[in-house]
């Protein structure tokens, strides 16, 4: 990490850290100060290149601030306006202000078909904040040729819904929804919107399990039972190496994945990195919710907002069943003697 | 977290080591070719001194030893990761290293940072060969996990120091040529246990060195019980420090904890499990394979960011702890999945596969045990966490 990274994600820490007290919103209730604060910061342009009004920077450089969203349990869609506007930028499409979101995809994707001025889109489309947002990205396939799809959800029907997580999660059944071709570009990478979701997520995730681990070690120092605090008890000192070292692996392995964030060849890492992040979440929330005791249980306390986050991102852009099956399917073809090359290409 | 921030950092980069690599892949084929050995089980309990002294030979021990020593320690930085590359390769080829192991991974970096200027001279570079193999001296009978309670005794005399007491589950003691012992070498101080213990350079021939087998349950012979009956070593033996053997020995485990030996012991197993499912695994074989390989991949990425903190110097324990608590854990639960595995459709099951399990159901209680138990490892890494 150099001095510029070092510098942003002091002061995406900062800003979210003072804005997300104990008074935060929750519940899928939209938080608009939160939102005009990190879009003054800049954050929603965290991952664009220059040429799009971006800094330029590479992923790796980001982990600091996408781990922090993490950490802070940022309850905003501010994860998924970078990846869209990424995706966009990438793809050669204009992304307009404002909140934006992406579908969420390991399964069927829309489909879509041509007409004189543009194509029609059907399917369902189901995105995190899709009804806060102004537009969705979402994949879609026409005549086996994949299109990265902006759609200008703002003004569609969304069926709103609450992920586990307590954030917005909206549904809209399209129907030959029209989009101008200026909305659509082809892609050879048919999975660039999942590969890069299940990065993000892994990344978030990693940087929620630091603060699980944060959380729960101070009150295990802190909390008194017997006559002495939870940690001298040896029994809850194990339990606490463990979360450790589930949120170390998950660490590791997100920031090893967000180093190959444009290489669409790197599905190895990314099956593995997003199976571990959910691997690891099961683990370290049920450790964290023993240690925690009854007030780990209650909504006023603020665990909840990180290990409901977790179930919920560890189901988003693939499971661990998904990538787990992915990545076995994967390792099967190469065969048994290309298992120990694919682990240590790199 | 500052513990995890090693894991944060920049991931570590071994593909510039490539063709080390093949070089090393190509060698591995040869040796096998040439021994006449379809497959290699058991790796680090495998025993083959004339395999150890090949690998002197290509110059891949010794790799953190300064070339003054007849080691093959670069100038610059990078030693850490070349040895890393060729450690992994010959783990996960199954090649038997016991002969090399210990003193390749820590008598030489112990007696590199502690030993004599004699010492080094007459005992690295035939650590850098391959045909001087080295022996660990901690446990004893009434000391496993609490090794501060060790009795074995040396007492001060003329020009040297008499050595008394029992060391046990010495493994390869009966092959190797030296032990480094740790030893009592003034009473126990109730106030500072760690006080008092002094590491000794033995030589294992010695008449006065009684060396017996202890048999473990999977009917091998690689630990010993070896006994000190006035053993005498001549003042030159003591390594280190008199008195500050306890520091040295935390900073050898540092060595012991972190490395690919700590997550690869099952892997032919893996490998034999991917090729019993077959090409075209059932969704239970999929995953489970899948969920091995993500596993062991992350903790690799660990493992790979511990080994660049040790190529800068620094002594990552607890992150090293974290690494084998991980991955000892991983190598047990490798024949748990592949016997679940073995009865998935379609799969073909070779001898091959059914001798690894049966080996590695019988291997796997070692794993949490050797170089520290994993309730030990957590002890140190709720240390860390500032618990305790």
């Amino acid at each position: 990490m150099n001095e510029d990274t070092r510098l942003l994600t002091d002061t995406a820490e900062r800003l979210l850290a003072d804005h997300l007290d104990e008074s935060r919103p929750e519940d899928g209730v939209w938080d608009a100060a939160l939102w005009q604060t990190v879009e003054e910061a800049g954050l929603p342009l965290l991952l664009l290149p220059e040429a799009a009004g971006g800094l330029g920077l590479a992923p790796g450089d980001c982990w600091g601030v996408l781990a922090a969203l993490g950490k802070y349990a940022a309850p905003a869609p501010i994860a998924e306006t970078l990846l869209a506007g990424r995706l966009l930028a990438d793809h050669g499409l204009m992304l307009p202000e404002g909140p934006a979101t992406v579908a969420l995809t390991d399964g069927p994707e829309l489909t879509a078909s041509k007409t004189d001025d543009g194509w029609l889109i059907s399917g369902k489309v189901e995105a995190p904040a899709l009804g806060e947002s102004q537009i969705c990205v979402a994949m879609a396939k026409a005549e086996g040729r994949h299109l990265l799809c902006r759609i200008a959800s703002g003004g569609l029907a969304v069926a709103p819904a609450r992920s586990l997580s307590g954030d917005p999660v909206g549904r809209i059944d399209l129907d030959g929804l029209a989009l101008p071709a200026d909305a659509v570009a082809e892609t050879n990478d048919g999975e660039v919107v999942l590969r890069q979701g299940a990065i993000i997520r892994a990344v978030q995730m990693a940087g929620a399990l630091d603060a699980v681990l944060a959380l729960t070690a101070g009150y295990a120092q802190e909390r008194v039972q017997f006559g002495r605090p939870l940690a001298k008890f040896q029994a809850i000192q194990q339990q606490l190496a463990e979360l450790a070292a589930e949120a170390a692996l998950a660490t590791a392995a997100a920031r090893t994945a967000l180093q190959y964030f444009d290489d669409p060849g790197a599905l190895f890492e990314v099956a593995a990195a997003k199976s571990q992040a959910g691997e690891a979440a099961s683990r370290a929330n049920a450790i964290a919710h023993q240690v925690h005791g009854a007030i780990g249980f209650t909504r006023e306390y603020s665990l909840q907002h990180l290990t409901r986050r977790l179930w919920a991102w560890r189901e988003q852009f693939g499971s661990e069943a998904y990538w787990q099956r992915r990545l076995g399917t994967l390792v099967a073809q190469k065969g048994a003697d290309g298992l120990w090359p694919q682990l240590a290409v790199r | 977290m500052t513990l995890l921030a090693p894991f944060a950092d920049d991931p570590v980069d071994l593909s510039a080591h490539g063709p080390l690599r093949e070089e090393v892949r190509g060698f591995l084929e040869e040796e096998r070719a040439r021994r006449g050995i379809d497959h290699w089980v058991g790796s680090w309990e495998g025993f083959d001194r004339s395999f150890s002294e090949a690998l002197g030979a290509r110059g891949w021990l010794g790799m953190a030893i300064p070339k003054a020593y007849g080691g093959h320690a670069p100038d610059g930085p990078g030693g850490v990761l070349k040895r890393y590359v060729v450690l992994e390769e010959v783990l996960a080829a199954g090649a038997p290293v016991a002969c090399n192991w210990i003193s390749d991974r820590q008598s030489a970096p112990l007696l590199l940072r502690f030993g004599t200027e004699a010492q080094k001279q007459a005992l690295l570079p035939g650590i850098a060969s391959g045909n001087l193999c080295f022996a660990i001296g901690m446990s004893e009978p009434d000391s496993g996990s609490d090794l501060a309670a060790l009795r074995t005794r040396a007492t001060k005399v003329d020009g040297g120091w008499t050595i008394n007491g029992t060391k046990v589950w010495t493994t390869h003691a009966h092959l190797a040529d030296w032990m480094i012992a740790l030893c009592r070498t003034s009473p126990v101080d109730e106030s500072d246990r760690h006080a008092g213990l002094t590491q000794f350079l033995i030589d294992l021939s010695a008449e006065t060195v009684r060396i017996s087998p202890i048999i473990n349950m999977a009917g091998d012979h690689h630990f010993n019980e070896v006994v000190f009956d006035d053993h005498f070593v001549a003042d030159d033996a003591v390594v280190g420090d008199v008195g500050g053997g306890w520091h040295q020995v935390i900073s050898e485990l540092a060595f012991e904890r972190s490395g690919p030996d700590r997550f690869l012991s099952t892997f032919r197993l893996m490998v034999e499990m991917v090729r019993a499912a077959g090409p075209e695994p059932d969704r239970y074989a999929a995953e489970a394979i899948g969920k091995l390989t993500g596993r062991i991949w992350a903790i690799r990425r660990m493992s790979l960011q511990v080994a660049g903190l040790l190529e800068q110097g620094q002594m990552p324990n607890v992150e090293a702890a974290l690494v084998k608590d991980l991955g000892t854990t991983f190598e047990q639960s490798v024949p748990e999945v592949a016997r679940r595995v073995a009865e998935s459709e379609g799969a073909d099951l070779s001898v091959l596969f059914q001798a690894l399990l049966d080996y590695d159901i019988l291997h796997t209680p070692s794993f949490s045990l050797r170089g520290g138990t994993r309730e030990v490892l957590r002890g140190i890494i709720a240390r860390g966490l500032g618990l305790r």
